[in-house]
């Protein structure tokens, strides 16, 4: 029982240990191996690893199941949330040879630096120390175990969840940017195959003039043309006929014989329907009129 | 979170400010781009409209021929972008054969000189090629 806050060294029962000789440098490196180490040795569980270096290339490594432990120690009437830290008794005897008392009936002992727990009648000889001297020593760094851990585990977890959130937005951002781009180079290459396939000038402003002056011209074109078949559209009676049609620029210029002066304001309202800026001149017997187009 | 953790969130939320602005500048930009390419593409299929019905050589080689064909002219002068044909005496009937040609095609009048002489007609047009 524990009324305090406390932290707790387990007996061997609580895990499991191998003692390995790798050609690493490294306890991570070592950690890394320790699921391969284990496969096939330990019970169903979420088992973790802790790995202590003995030696240059000596490790010790502890497999144990935290939730387990907890668990356990809980059914023994531990109250967990009063533990601060959990060590296990490998990690505190540091590779030292042992032999001690744990209670009245079992005893630890080492063997090749492996912390057992037995019996003590198992032992040749009774320890002559008890677990307490061993206890009341500074205990070391490699707990498996800490209240504030789970906390700051917790926090981890959340600041990893938020950095890979994050690493995505920028991902999806620089998916969309490198899209858009795409989409503004399919653009540009359109823009390319029109000109070529159309032999058109490279600059919006040239395509934009020349087809500024084909409208013009097509504009003008037509009126010529519209402009001349309205001329060839006006009944002319017997003796009446046109003397001359000149078209030059934008001026249109025609004579015409006509039958008495009736017959010419007829023409000339004909033709106030179609032109402006009619000039009209009259020159022996021919009737001259001059529009613009 | 680890300091160095919070360096790293500081920049990737620094990075997503600047990435978010050019993404935003960038698909302003690629609306505008795509409106103008709209303005681009309908300009120029109308101006290929307009060269294919202004500008198209075998239409005036056609019209042309056809012209000579109704009558020779007195005279065919090309000269600086425009050919020139002189008609001096054409029947009423050539005449209207030859203007009607000439007013349903798509050659560029620069010039037509139409004059009566009696009941012969001369025609002088000037086309620009």
């Amino acid at each position: 029982m524990i009324d305090g806050k406390s932290d707790i060294v387990l007996s061997p029962q609580f895990y499991w240990v191998k003692k390995v000789a790798l050609n690493v440098r490294f306890s991570y490196e070592v950690k890394k191996m320790a699921p391969a180490i284990f496969d096939g040795l330990l019970p169903n569980g979420n088992f973790r690893y802790s790995v202590l270096k003995t030696d240059t290339k000596e490790f010790v490594i502890l497999a144990y199941d935290i939730e387990q432990i907890l668990k356990e120690l809980n059914s023994l009437g531990i109250d967990i949330t009063l533990i601060d830290r959990i060590y296990t008794l490998q990690s505190e005897i540091r590779g030292d040879e042992v032999s001690l008392v744990a209670d009245n009936l079992y005893g630890i002992a080492s063997d090749d630096g492996i912390a057992v727990c037995l019996p003590l009648k198992f032992f040749d000889k009774q320890p002559k120390r008890d677990i307490n001297g061993l206890l009341q020593k500074k205990l070391s760094k490699n707990y498996i175990y800490s209240k504030n851990y789970q906390k700051t585990d917790k926090n981890r977890r959340e600041a990893n969840l938020i950095l890979w959130l994050l690493v995505l937005a920028v991902s999806l951002l620089f998916v969309n940017v490198a899209k858009i781009q795409k989409e503004r180079d399919a653009l540009a290459k359109q823009k390319e195959t029109i000109i070529k396939k159309y032999v058109l000038p490279k600059t919006s402003f040239e395509i934009k003039s020349m087809k500024t002056e084909l409208l013009a011209t097509d504009r003008k074109q037509k009126q010529i043309r519209e402009s001349i078949s309205y001329l060839g559209k006006f009944r002319l009676m017997k003796k009446e006929s046109f003397a001359s049609i000149k078209y030059k620029k934008s001026d249109l210029k025609f004579s015409i014989y006509l039958n008495g002066r009736n017959r010419e304001i007829q023409f000339k309202n004909y033709i106030s329907k179609k032109f402006k800026a009619i000039k009209t001149q009259r020159v022996k017997k021919k009737y001259i009129i001059e529009v613009v187009l | 979170m680890s300091r160095m953790k919070l360096y790293i969130s500081i920049s990737l939320l620094l990075l997503i400010i600047m990435l978010s602005i050019s993404y935003v500048n960038i698909k302003k930009s690629l609306k505008a781009e795509n409106s103008e390419f709209a303005n681009f593409r309908q300009t120029s299929l109308s101006l290929v409209l307009l060269k294919q019905k202004w500008e198209d050589k075998k239409e005036y080689k056609r019209v042309f021929q056809r012209i000579k064909n109704i009558s020779k002219p007195n005279k065919e002068i090309k000269r600086g972008g425009v050919r020139i044909f002189d008609f001096q005496t054409l029947t009423q009937e050539k005449f209207e054969r030859i203007m009607k040609i000439l007013l349903n095609s798509n050659v560029t009048i620069e010039t037509m000189d139409i004059k009566r002489n009696g009941l012969k007609i001369s025609l002088h047009v000037e086309v620009k090629l």
